[in-house]
């Protein structure tokens, strides 16, 4: 079933009543003597009739079901963004945290607290010398006792590690090393070692 | 512009900071979800497809609300928003030659469809053969009543460019349903 050319365009509009008043006359006037076109009318008319017929049929619910779905997804869109707006200050400013503290392990003499730990140890060698000598401090057991000269642990590591720089041939430890304080622990003993012996 | 769509505007007045509230925007949904979930019913075969194109429809809606210049009414803002969801979701489909209902089941066996409701899933099933363009303007024009003007106004294209594009798409839509055996006499 075929329209005639001039009308194929015009009759989809007919059939939906969109035509202007001039078209809509031409196109009746068309009809009543072209069979083809009728029958293609008709058909069109039978389509458009159908689609204008059918209804939706929507739940009177949907509507207040629609809102809750809604909201929940937009209250999780909001709960997420929430979480990144906290997540990602948190996340940087733990990281920041976690590379200052790599940055500082690395620039503070990583044995540090061991040397103190191990000068406890010590403590008692270091205060035993009848006459200790570290750098220009003269050391004598009635000075400590009278409380004269200070020599905490820390001071007495201090003085024999500022004498070693100054003077390296006392000790065979790198200075730059026993300096930076990158001395580990069996250097560390190696030079108590050292200092007793050149100090007895 | 009318009083439904004057107070449509209305609703859609920003709180003191800007935002839309919850409020505004409930009314809003409840307002167009009618016209909007049967715009998506015509398209899919089933509700569920049709709740998520109108519920993604709402969500654009949701996010896009600060946007809004008020030019128009509420309703045809939303309502073009709800054609470009569609016509992407057509273009999926169509990407994925997609086949919803299998017309060889729907046949009957004296190869005449008597019965009304095939022959809406029938039509259904034809204008899925159409351009997702096509399928849009009849959905608008014939299904949802819409006059071209509006039909043009949420297409993006003129009023007789509308025109044309229904104009082709009905006698394509003729032509389908033509060669799936549909007779007219049962309709």
């Amino acid at each position: 079933m075929k329209a005639c050319k001039n009308y194929e365009d015009l009759l989809p509009l007919y059939a939906s009543g969109d035509l202007s008043s001039t078209d809509h006359n031409k196109v009746e006037e068309h009809l009543k003597e072209c069979k083809g076109c009728r029958d293609y009318q008709l058909s069109l008319s039978t389509i458009t009739a159908l689609m204008e017929r059918d209804v939706v049929e929507i739940s009177p619910s949907y509507g207040a079901e629609l809102v809750v779905a809604l909201n929940r997804r937009l209250d999780r869109r909001s709960t997420w963004q929430k979480r990144l707006f906290w997540t990602i200050p948190a996340f940087a400013t733990a990281m920041a945290v976690v590379v200052i503290t790599i940055i500082s392990l690395i620039k503070t003499e990583p044995a540090g607290n061991q040397w103190i730990a191990e000068l406890n140890l010590e403590h008692d060698y270091l205060n035993f010398t009848d006459t200790g000598y570290f750098g220009e401090i003269p050391v004598d057991d009635s000075d400590i006792s009278n409380g004269d000269v200070d020599l905490s642990t820390y001071d007495l590591y201090r003085d024999a590690v500022c004498q070693i720089v100054e003077n390296p041939q006392i000790c065979e430890i790198d200075s730059y090393l026993l300096a930076t304080g990158n001395l580990d622990d069996e250097d560390f003993k190696k030079m108590i070692e050292q200092l007793k012996y050149k100090l007895l | 512009m009318s009083k439904g769509s004057e107070k449509e505007k209305n609703n859609l007045k920003p709180d003191n900071v800007g935002q839309y509230n919850a409020d505004s925007f409930n009314r809003l949904v409840l307002e167009n979800q009618e016209k909007i979930y049967s715009l998506f019913r015509r398209m899919v075969a089933s509700h569920d497809e049709a709740d998520d194109l109108t519920q993604e429809t709402f969500i654009k809606v949701y996010k896009n609300l600060s946007k809004f210049r008020r030019e128009s009414a509420p309703f045809t803002w939303i309502y073009r928003i709800a054609v470009n969801t569609g016509i992407n979701y057509l273009r999926r489909q169509k990407a994925r030659q997609y086949i919803g209902l299998d017309y060889a089941n729907l046949k009957s066996s004296d190869d005449v469809i008597h019965n009304s409701e095939l022959t809406t899933r029938l039509l259904q099933k034809a204008i899925k053969k159409l351009s997702p363009k096509q399928q849009m303007v009849i959905i608008l024009r014939s299904y949802q009543g819409l006059p071209f003007k509006d039909v043009a106004n949420m297409m993006e294209s003129t009023e007789n460019a509308a025109k044309v594009n229904f104009s082709h798409a009905l006698n394509n839509l003729k032509g389908v349903l033509e060669n799936m055996g549909v007779s007219y006499e049962s309709m």
